[in-house]
């Protein structure tokens, strides 16, 4: 090992939560996270949670900088109403990105397996995105996936859903919009009654060649707004299922457009 | 039935209505200082939170909070809770005009899975929202607590079981339950021996004791003991979905 790394392990502190460092917490959850949230948000999920104490969360430090956070609630769970035993909820579990691979993610889970057991704690329950890193290590560390209920969602405004989305995807995403403008096809979702021209949405139009029109049934906007969120591969089996059943409709304005579809699809997915 | 706002005298009956709706399943405790932090979320207004009401009953609940995502403002339902489907819709309507009034783009609701469900939430649309995760930490204080109910003791009744899970053994007898020294093993009656994450499986009901015996997951010693060993695993399982309400997920 050498020096370099041994002195900055040296400077690593795992500590419990004092109160005070909210701010900070919730800045660097932020940056984690991204839109993790408020202060507000976070001293009504830790401190005022019921069951609170200040070993729920362990924060890691790094030069006096929050370079770790990880929260748990431990709580009773009823079985069949005949029965309780105490659980514990775990969640809000980040590393700085500048600090990954040092193993404070392992140590953290480590001290907070440590901390429940002493409590009595039979089963450790968390939620993750299904194929993200976290799924993975989990999985890999004996936890088990348990199936849960389908969530419903029903748009309200669907029309301003699709138009905010489609901006967010192709104005934010840089990689996806020059390639996906490489086609050279005029894009138009359509949706209802509504039709929208990709090139109302977005900065910096390109000429177009082709015409392809998106046909979009109310039913598949769910499906398209958490269409970031998980891998790749299931992002390109959605998008099959959503054709497949008819719940988006590709319409092309001529053979050379289908195939330069075919072509140009491959290396969209691959940005997606 | 009418679909009213909530009133402090509600909370004793909001406990009595979880702990009839979820019965038969797994559940986290909600006492009266839970349901107050279900209700207290920061993006839940006192306007949100709706009692359904029918005979000076409480039959249905529900919190909602809202959700600024980057596409629009979303209604998310937190809790919600009801004894049959008349209560079930008469909720998800109020819910659905309520989130309309707040300006809601769209709206999301994640309730227990009942036979009623899909009828009423008819043309919404099911989305997969990532997974819940089991870890076992330490069975033992589960397996006691469930080896100590009645049903339980009636199908283990003068018998000598032991679990033999992941290195530790739990012995059931008729006088008291206890852990013991994995070298007891031999002397002990039914011996069944699996992993914790099969007994988790189990008892989450992801997976069948019989195809998880055919399986070579459990081990059961002695021919005679598998019917009654089969038997007592499926008393411990939950008969259906672990329901965890969005509200309750950290």
């Amino acid at each position: 090992m050498s020096s370099e790394t041994k002195s900055q392990r040296e400077t690593i502190l795992y500590k419990n939560y004092v109160q005070g460092c909210e701010t900070k917490i919730v800045k660097f959850l932020n940056l984690c996270f991204r839109n993790w949230g408020s202060v507000k948000k976070w001293r009504h999920k830790y401190p005022q949670y019921p069951t609170f104490t200040n070993e729920d969360v362990v924060i890691v430090e790094h030069d006096g900088e929050i370079v770790g956070h990880s929260g748990i609630h431990v709580r009773d769970l009823v079985f069949k109403n005949r029965c309780k035993v105490s659980v514990a909820l775990t969640g809000d579990t980040a590393v700085h990105p500048d600090h990954r691979g040092k193993g404070i993610y392992s140590q953290m889970v480590k001290r907070r397996l440590d901390s429940v057991k002493s409590r009595k704690v039979s089963l450790a329950f968390s939620w993750v995105l299904k194929g993200s890193i976290t799924y993975k290590a989990s999985i890999k560390s004996g936890s088990i996936e348990v199936k849960q209920p389908f969530l419903y969602m029903k748009m309200l405004r669907p029309e301003k859903i699709l138009v905010n989305r489609l901006k967010d995807l192709f104005n934010k995403n840089e990689k996806f919009r020059k390639t996906f403008f490489q086609f050279g096809i005029d894009v138009s979702f359509i949706l209802g009654d509504k039709k929208l021209h990709l090139e109302d949405l977005i900065d910096n139009p390109v000429e177009k060649k082709g015409a392809m029109q998106i046909i979009l049934s109310e039913e598949a906007l769910p499906s398209i707004l958490h269409f970031r969120r998980p891998s790749r591969l299931r992002r390109a089996t959605t998008l099959l299922y959503l054709v497949l059943s008819r719940k988006v409709k590709v319409r092309l304005s001529s053979l050379s457009t289908f195939l330069k579809l075919i072509i140009n699809g491959i290396s969209i997915m691959k940005v997606l | 039935m009418v679909v009213r706002e909530f009133k402090a005298s509600d909370a004793q009956r909001i406990q009595s209505l979880f702990k009839h709706t979820l019965a038969e399943n797994g559940y986290f405790i909600r006492d009266e200082s839970f349901i107050k932090y279900s209700m207290e979320f920061p993006e839940v207004s006192d306007d949100g939170i709706f009692i359904a009401e029918a005979n000076n009953q409480v039959v249905g609940f529900a919190v909602v909070s809202f959700v600024q995502e980057k596409w629009g403002k979303v209604g998310v339902v937190l809790e919600l809770q009801c004894v049959d489907s008349s209560s079930f819709s008469d909720l998800i309507q109020t819910l659905t005009k309520y989130c309309a009034s707040k300006n809601a783009d769209a709206m999301a609701v994640y309730p227990h899975p009942s036979t009623w469900v899909s009828t009423v939430l008819r043309g919404w649309e099911k989305v997969e929202h990532g997974v819940m995760l089991v870890k076992p930490v330490s069975l033992s204080p589960l397996l006691q607590e469930l080896l100590l109910q009645e049903k339980t003791r009636k199908i283990s009744q003068g018998k000598t079981i032991t679990f033999y899970i992941d290195g530790e053994a739990i012995k059931i007898t008729d006088e008291k339950i206890q852990t013991t020294e994995v070298n007891d093993l031999a002397k002990g009656g039914v011996i069944i021996s699996l992993s914790s994450k099969t007994f988790v499986g189990i008892l989450l009901n992801q997976l069948s004791p019989l195809l998880s015996w055919l399986k070579g997951k459990i081990k059961i010693k002695g021919i005679t003991n598998i019917a009654l060993a089969l038997k007592l695993l499926n008393e411990l399982k939950l008969k259906d979905f672990m329901y965890v309400s969005l509200a309750d997920r950290i």
